[in-house]
């Protein structure tokens, strides 16, 4: 450069502080010279020292702009101590764009984003520039097997811009090279074969469909897979002294290593040091290494550190508190093939927990999720509660479980450790709009939301409706349905997880109108049936026999009316159809349930038990003794609805390979009467049989809808009418069990996509005394459910059903569709 | 047939793209301004415009409150224009984005931290900038906030007696915000913890954490005279010392019961 003869040369002794008199610049055909002189931050009037920091910075900011291919910035003169600089740029033609010849259009996306790092529009163009992207675009067919690829570039004046240029990427990417073969010297003890397996990437042609490309970082990384199998098995020395690389006469590749062996190893004597708070023969138990077996470096780092399944020395400490615990196996010996070790402990204080921090919560408020952790400050440390703490959060439905980051900084002067939960919220409100065929025929219009993060406090905050006032954990469900004058529902629900926010009470408010109705109004050919329900439940979590024990108790108050209403779905124990009346439903529930599943929409371990017992008052033996039931009607002898109402529920899951999961279900249902002489109770019964969707649209509609896939409603003799009628009528007891392989398509948390095989078996009957837990429907067949977080779950099932009779119209397949919600 | 807003889009004149762009800046149609100056935005590089161009398509996503990207832009600019008039209003809005961006303090506080720490390194570089006492109001504003989301936390655990966590909670509140305000009412609720901690202990635990509430009631009413809590902690002293009196008579009990035998 000539420009270094006049550089004046400063002496950094003594650092003079100069006012800026004037700047120039120079070279600056394109740019504008203000321009570069405010990019350069230096201005008249400043004071600046030189040397110092001031110009070296306007030179960095000026380079930064990527537009000249030289800067300097030189004095021009000074006066006393005011000094005058000049701006020396050199300019370089413009990148307008670019461009590819010779490539398949579908490479250019890539190859662009390749390019994005040398290549700026309008930037300049550089003799780097073009070398560097050139090769860039080289490595990329290299790296795709292309080993002969070649780029060249040319640059083309861009007439429709002054001093832009393009430039054209030339490619010849040639023809894949594959490997011909890889051949191994000096492996005495390893076969070429078993050698070649360690190499994932870097294979022999010898398939029609296998991959065989020469990639060099790669082939390093399998270098070093060999040598690390060597380890595996005692050669610790093993080393690849030297490799070579040629073309073969097709132009193929050969590789070719040269492996030193070295001595197999063995372990001998294991001594440990420094462990008080766990014996030596705990530790010894836990590395289950013995003396005399092959050395293996992996082996002994898995067993002390970093073991899969948990079972290692540190875990053994760390799920105890000591976070500060090291173990240093140190060789004290090498005596021939043999190698002593000593474990150098250092167990060091057990870590208190000294602040839990809740981040990345932009929703959901931080007392929702603080609540529910078990790692609290104070604490000691333990790894059991962290995970219990995992699981809670991913229970409460608002954040992505895949993404949920937990964090330990350690404070090894304080003998403290802070635990930092990480949570991305997920979308966890649902909106259903549907339109769907109901039981007689008809459409169904549904409108129904359910807000599961909710702010009851936030209501008449107007800041908060963004778009509705959240984070809360409380949840709102508003449903409608409605075909017209034939049915009509509304529903609603409100729960607050916390009542009063001092212990885990839920507390829910809940209650729904139902109206069915046919035929013409005021005259004989109308029909309805009415339902009014509201609730109240308090559920809390108990301590006893442990913390996954949820218990809870509703209070149910509801009037059911019936006017000519002859679907004879409602039955007395003799057959009798109900269809006029007004009857009150007055029931308290006890429902005791534990559930350690931490996914609810695809589990993949834990198991859920419930068992809930819902009764009215014994009515008829507490007030009514000396009345004659034989006598009465129906509606006189069900007006005040007694039973006693058992449901047993019980699901597990468990990972049986890879990503597959196995769930097996039971659910028993039934409904005792208190009184022979009244009778069972015609309403609160079960329907076993079909997909179980008209839970979702006569859900309330005094009976208990469960599916049985394979089967129809009509399948079970039990559900037949037993005066020979058409309808189908409902049973005091059911049971049911379900075997199911799941295989999770995608977990993403904003469309969970699974696909099952199930084996299911159940059966209804018409009295408790005819319950026979052995004679059961079965049915196997295959599923696919999508949970979508706006729709709920999606799906459909075809099953076969064995046991039931295959005529020209009834075939033995039957196909459901799941709508909203898995059915029961 | 398209709008008048498409044809200067597409029309490939940055003159007039930009003379638009100045336009529909003026006319606070933010949106449509962006979209044009992110257009010439490569044309006008080294160019006198361009500062100008910078500084205001900073200033669209700001307007159109999408505060992430304009905290980016304006970080941007005060790097790339060092010597821009401009350049100090760049720094304050990038930090201000960021204050726009801090949530109530039941929620993440990234941004809240953020902020704090944007405007603390304005205030340091720039001592004489008129903004500097809306700066340390700002800050004082977020570290209310922090403190309140601190003391949220110590009362969470409170409500929930985990007593334990509680203490430790209130007493990090006091480290992070020596300033604070209310450090009698903390003080307080650590009192209060400690009391109900002991109350809840087995027995063997019970004398130390009766005599550690007593003491730090002792310090507390030392120290704060005049507090409203005055009342509560004489009275949790009081009933401290009544029990550490009953506790001593169990244990001269048990040790001459112990010595008769």
């Amino acid at each position: 450069q000539v420009a270094t003869d006049t550089l004046p040369i400063f002496s950094y002794d003594e650092p003079k502080e100069y006012e800026i008199g004037g700047i120039t610049v120079t070279g600056a055909n394109f740019s504008d010279d203000n321009a570069i002189i405010g990019v350069s931050g230096l201005k008249v009037g400043d004071k600046i020292r030189i040397p110092g920091g001031e110009i070296p910075r306007a030179m960095k900011s000026l380079w930064k702009l990527r537009l000249f291919t030289d800067v300097q910035i030189l004095e021009e003169k000074t006066i006393g101590d005011v000094i005058f600089l000049e701006l020396i740029v050199q300019e370089r033609p413009r990148l307008s764009r670019h461009s590819y010849r010779g490539i398949k259009k579908s490479y250019h996306e890539d190859l662009n984003e390749t390019l994005e790092q040398f290549l700026l529009k309008g930037g300049i163009v550089t003799e780097n520039v073009k070398v560097n992207a050139s090769e860039a675009i080289q490595d990329f067919f290299i790296g795709k097997g292309f080993l002969d690829a070649e780029v060249s570039v040319s640059e083309q004046v861009d007439s429709s811009r002054i001093n832009s240029v393009a430039l054209v990427f030339d490619v010849d990417r040639g023809e894949r090279v594959k490997i011909h073969d890889i051949i191994f010297q000096g492996n005495e003890n390893v076969k070429d074969k078993k050698l070649r397996k360690q190499m994932d990437n870097t294979k022999r042609k010898r398939r029609f469909l296998a991959s065989s490309k020469f990639i060099e970082d790669e082939y390093e990384e399998d270098q070093d897979a060999i040598i690390q199998f060597y380890n595996t098995i005692g050669f610790r020395d093993a080393q690849i002294v030297s490799d070579s690389f040629w073309r073969n006469e097709d132009g193929r590749v050969m590789l070719q290593m040269n492996i030193d062996e070295g001595n197999q190893y063995y372990f001998r004597n294991i001594t440990w040091k420094g462990n008080s708070i766990y014996p030596t023969e705990t530790l010894e138990s836990v590395l289950g290494i013995e003396k005399g077996e092959i050395y293996n470096q992996e082996l002994l780092e898995t067993r002390l550190r970093f073991s899969q399944d948990g079972r290692d020395v540190s875990t053994l400490y760390m799920d105890n508190g000591y976070l500060f615990f090291q173990v240093d196996p140190t060789e004290v010996a090498i005596v021939g093939d043999s190698i002593d070790l000593e474990m150098r402990i250092f167990e060091g204080p057990q870590a208190t927990i000294d602040k839990v921090v809740i981040m990345g919560n932009d929703r959901t408020h931080e007392h929702v999720i603080r609540r529910e952790l078990r790692t609290r400050p104070g604490d000691k440390f333990s790894r059991s509660d962290i995970i219990r703490s995992q699981r809670e959060i991913v229970n409460l439905g608002y954040f992505n479980p895949e993404a949920l980051d937990i964090n330990t900084p350690v404070n090894p002067q304080r003998g403290t450790v802070d635990i930092e939960y990480t949570v991305e919220e997920k979308p966890s409100d649902q909106l259903e709009l549907s339109a769907g065929w109901g039981g007689n025929r008809r459409v169904i219009g549904t409108l129904g939301v359910a807000f599961n993060n909710f702010s009851l406090r936030n209501i008449f905050n107007k800041e908060a409706w963004r778009p509705l006032p959240q984070g809360d954990g409380q949840r709102v469900s508003l449903r409608a349905q409605t075909n017209g004058d034939f049915y009509q529902s509304y529903n609603m629900s409100f729960t607050e997880p916390w009542l009063g926010g001092k212990k885990p009470t839920s507390f829910t408010l809940a209650g729904f109108y139902n109206r069915f109705a046919f035929g013409t109004r005021g005259t004989s050919s109308r029909q309805s049936f009415n339902i009014i329900q509201g609730s109240v439940s308090l559920g809390t979590r108990l301590r006893w026999p442990d913390d996954n024990f949820v218990y809870s108790t509703a209070i149910n108050i509801q009037t059911l009316s019936l006017d000519n209403w002859i679907s004879g779905l409602f039955r007395t124990d003799d057959g009798g159809v109900v269809s006029e009346g007004y009857y009150n439903n007055f029931s308290l529930s006890q429902t005791i349930a534990r559930t350690t599943i931490n996914d609810p929409i695809f589990p993949k371990e834990g198991s859920k038990f419930s068992l809930s017992l819902q009764a009215t008052l014994p009515y008829s033996l507490l007030f009514f003794q000396d009345r004659d039931y034989s006598e009465l009607s129906s509606a006189e002898r069900f007006r005040w609805l007694e039973y006693h109402k058992w449901r047993f529920d019980a699901e597990w899951y468990t990972p049986l390979v890879g990503k597959l999961v196995l769930k097996a279900q039971s659910k028993i249902g039934i409904l005792g009467t208190y009184n022979k002489k009244v009778g069972t109770s015609p309403f609160e019964r079960f329907q076993l049989g079909g997909d179980g969707i008209n839970n979702q649209q006569f859900g309330f509609a005094g009976v208990d809808i469960i599916s049985l896939r394979g089967y129809d409603v009509e399948d079970l003799e039990a559900n037949l009418d037993p005066n020979g009628g058409s309808g189908n009528i409902a049973t005091p007891v059911f049971s049911k069990h379900t075997l199911e392989l799941r295989y999770p398509l995608s977990l993403n948390p904003s469309s969970t996509i699974f696909v099952t095989a199930f084996a299911q078996a159940g059966n209804a009957w018409r009295t408790v005394r005819d319950f026979n837990p052995f004679d059961l429907k079965r049915s196997a067949g295959l599923g696919l459910r999508v949970f979508l977080p706006m729709f709920g779950t999606l799906g459909f099932d075809y099953g076969l059903g064995f046991d039931k009779e295959v005529t020209a119209d009834k075939k033995r397949g039957t196909f459901n569709i799941v709508l909203g919600f898995e059915p029961e | 047939c398209k709008s008048e807003f498409e044809k200067i889009r597409t029309s490939g004149d940055p003159a007039l793209v930009l003379q638009k762009a100045n336009a529909y800046y003026e006319e606070e149609e933010y949106q449509k301004a962006q979209t044009l100056y992110e257009l010439v935005i490569g044309s006008y590089r080294g160019k006198a415009e361009a500062e100008d161009i910078y500084f205001k398509y900073a200033y669209t996503y700001y307007y159109l409150r999408q505060y992430v990207l304009a905290a980016y832009y304006f970080k941007n600019f005060a790097q790339t224009y060092g010597g821009s008039s401009k350049r100090q209003d760049a720094e304050f809005m990038a930090a201000y984005s960021n204050y726009q961006m801090s949530p109530t303090f039941r929620l993440d506080q990234t941004y809240t931290l953020k902020a704090i720490e944007e405007f603390q390194a304005f205030i340091n570089a720039y001592p004489n900038n008129p903004r500097v006492t809306e700066c340390n109001n700002l800050i004082d504003e977020m570290r209310a906030k922090l403190e309140r989301k601190a003391f949220e936390e110590g009362v969470l655990y409170f409500d929930i007696r985990q007593y334990q966590s509680a203490m430790q909670s209130f007493e990090n509140l006091l480290k992070d915000f020596p300033e604070t305000d209310r450090a009698d009412e903390v003080r307080y609720m650590i009192i209060k913890s400690s009391f109900l901690m002991a109350e809840n202990s087995f027995v063997d635990k019970q004398e130390e954490r009766y005599r550690e509430t007593a003491n730090l009631s002792l310090e507390f009413l030392g120290r704060y005279g005049e507090s409203e809590h005055v009342k509560e902690v004489s009275s949790i002293l009081n009933n401290s010392q009544k029990k550490l009196k009953q506790l001593d008579n169990v244990g001269y009990q048990e040790q001459s019961a112990g010595a008769g035998s």
